[in-house]
């Protein structure tokens, strides 16, 4: 791949990241990975309409974009403690279910009333629990950087399902985000330890779970590697220790049962050929 | 008395083909009459022989080819008054042959047509200026959620009949596919940004 375009696609997340996380500590994460994921998109395809035109215009991978920036949104309300009691929770399933509906608004003219509702329906409440399993999972993960490091890792491999899913911009989409986890973790060098806060469950659980539905829904990823890596947060949730306890005992209890569904997802989903040689 | 017997006979008889040939000539006339008004029935793309076919260059080297199968659509035409003329074609993308199975699903993706959201290709006209035969049509034409006016010249193919009043148009034109935010190896030259395509219609009369 052209190195200019990988690196429009990862120099806006990284540099968003390494700002605001140097500023504002782990609090910036979630909206650097925001601003990170809005430039890249512009900067490879074209700036995204404001959600007011694209309400009238729908554009899948538009609303993919602010989706997952209203979800950064989100976290970064719930990380400033603006949210009482389990509002946290509840907005964020709310927002991710939202997300998901707006990103499937273009498709859904043409669906049936039922492919509507299956699609909209089961897939809102699969990115809301797929939200609240991440966050749940990190509430419970160590104070360390090897949960932010885990997470860097999902979200690449979920890029590359999507490339293999026939879409090189969903792909490079994904990884924006992944790239903005990795630098946070990058500015351990300089700051203290990098850790990852259940508000961060939010958006990550979130654009894991948006982003394997794009590529199914507006590229051409199958659903069993999908359905598969979206179970992935699933079992480092039920997986994990009640206790995080040390990094090594909780990373490995915790780790093995997700990448090894990400390594199924990636299997099923490699072509015989390189997808890309014509 | 003879003379005056054959000569009505002679007249008659050179009046009579006369007459009917003049009735020939009105007929003609009339047909001519008719044809004019069936030209301003609608015509129909004939889907089983009009195709789409597009060029790219590919890594700044050669021209790749590829068609699209189908080519849907109508013509009204009305040469004396072009104002209330129109021609919409509809393009579905799944219709995408570029010889290559991979090729063609990654052409369909996010990255160019973005089909599933955007299924079809669409240009619908707003003016259409005529020279002789040939037409100088002004539209719409949207593909992957974009829109953008166009002018395409199309050139006259001819007319004929086959179960039907037949008649051949030829449009060939180039678009920058950046034009309509397809800029998957634009910058790289993998994919040259100007897209030239042909599009070889055969229309077939309303009866």
């Amino acid at each position: 791949m052209d190195p200019t375009v990988l690196l429009k696609g990862a120099l806006p997340p990284i540099a968003a990241a390494l700002l605001l996380v140097s500023i504002c500590g782990r609090r910036g994460l979630p909206l650097a990975a925001g601003i990170g994921l809005y430039l890249a998109y512009g900067l490879l395809k074209d700036w995204p309409a404001a959600p007011w035109s694209l309400w009238h215009q729908p554009n899948g991978t538009a609303w993919l974009v602010w989706g997952t920036v209203g979800l950064a949104a989100v976290s970064t309300a719930d990380h400033l403690g603006l949210f009482p009691g389990r509002l946290a929770p509840m907005t964020t399933a709310a927002a991710g279910a939202g997300a998901l509906w707006l990103m499937l608004t273009k498709m859904a003219q043409r669906w049936s009333g039922s492919e509507a509702a299956l699609h909209i329906g089961v897939g809102g409440v699969s990115v809301a629990l797929t939200a609240l399993a991440m966050r749940g999972a990190l509430a419970r993960s160590p104070r360390s950087t090897i949960p932010a490091v885990m997470t860097t890792l999902l979200l690449s491999l979920d890029a590359g399902l999507v490339t293999l899913g026939k879409s090189a911009l969903l792909g490079q989409l994904c990884g924006a985000v992944a790239a903005a986890i990795g630098a946070a973790v990058g500015t351990t060098i300089w700051r203290r330890g990098f850790t990852l806060a259940a508000a961060d469950g939010a958006w990550i659980g979130g654009t894991h779970a948006l982003f394997l539905l794009a590529g199914v829904h507006l590229g051409y990823l199958a659903w069993a590697p999908a359905c598969c890596a979206l179970a992935a947060p699933f079992t480092w949730w039920l997986l994990q220790p009640a206790e995080a306890g040390r990094s090594v005992w909780w990373t490995l209890r915790t780790a093995p049962a997700p990448f090894a569904l990400m390594a199924v997802a990636l299997w099923l989903a490699m072509p015989a050929d390189d997808p890309y040689a014509y | 008395m003879k003379t005056l017997i054959l000569l009505p006979t002679v007249l008659v008889a050179a009046l009579v083909p006369m007459t009917l040939s003049g009735e020939h000539f009105a007929a003609d006339a009339a047909k001519l009459a008719t044809n004019d008004a069936v030209d301003t029935k609608p015509w129909f793309v004939d889907t089983g022989h009009s195709i789409c076919v597009f060029a790219c260059k590919h890594a700044d080297a050669a021209w790749f080819y590829g068609t699209f199968d189908r080519v849907e659509g109508a013509l009204k035409l009305d040469p004396a008054d072009l104002a209330s003329s129109s021609v919409s074609l509809t393009i579905p993308i799944d219709s995408l042959d570029s010889n290559n199975k991979d090729r063609d699903g990654h052409l369909m993706s996010p990255d160019f047509f973005n089909a599933k959201e955007n299924p079809e290709m669409t240009f619908n006209s707003t003016k259409i200026v005529a020279d002789g035969n040939n037409l100088t049509v002004t539209g719409d034409l949207s593909m992957a959620g974009v829109t953008r006016s166009m002018t395409i010249p199309v050139e006259w193919t001819g007319d004929g009949e086959f179960r039907g009043r037949r008649r051949g148009y030829l449009a060939q034109f180039s678009v920058n596919r950046s034009d309509f935010d397809m800029n998957y190896g634009v910058a790289k030259k993998t994919l040259g940004d100007e897209v030239r395509l042909t599009i070889s219609l055969e229309l077939i009369q309303a009866k």
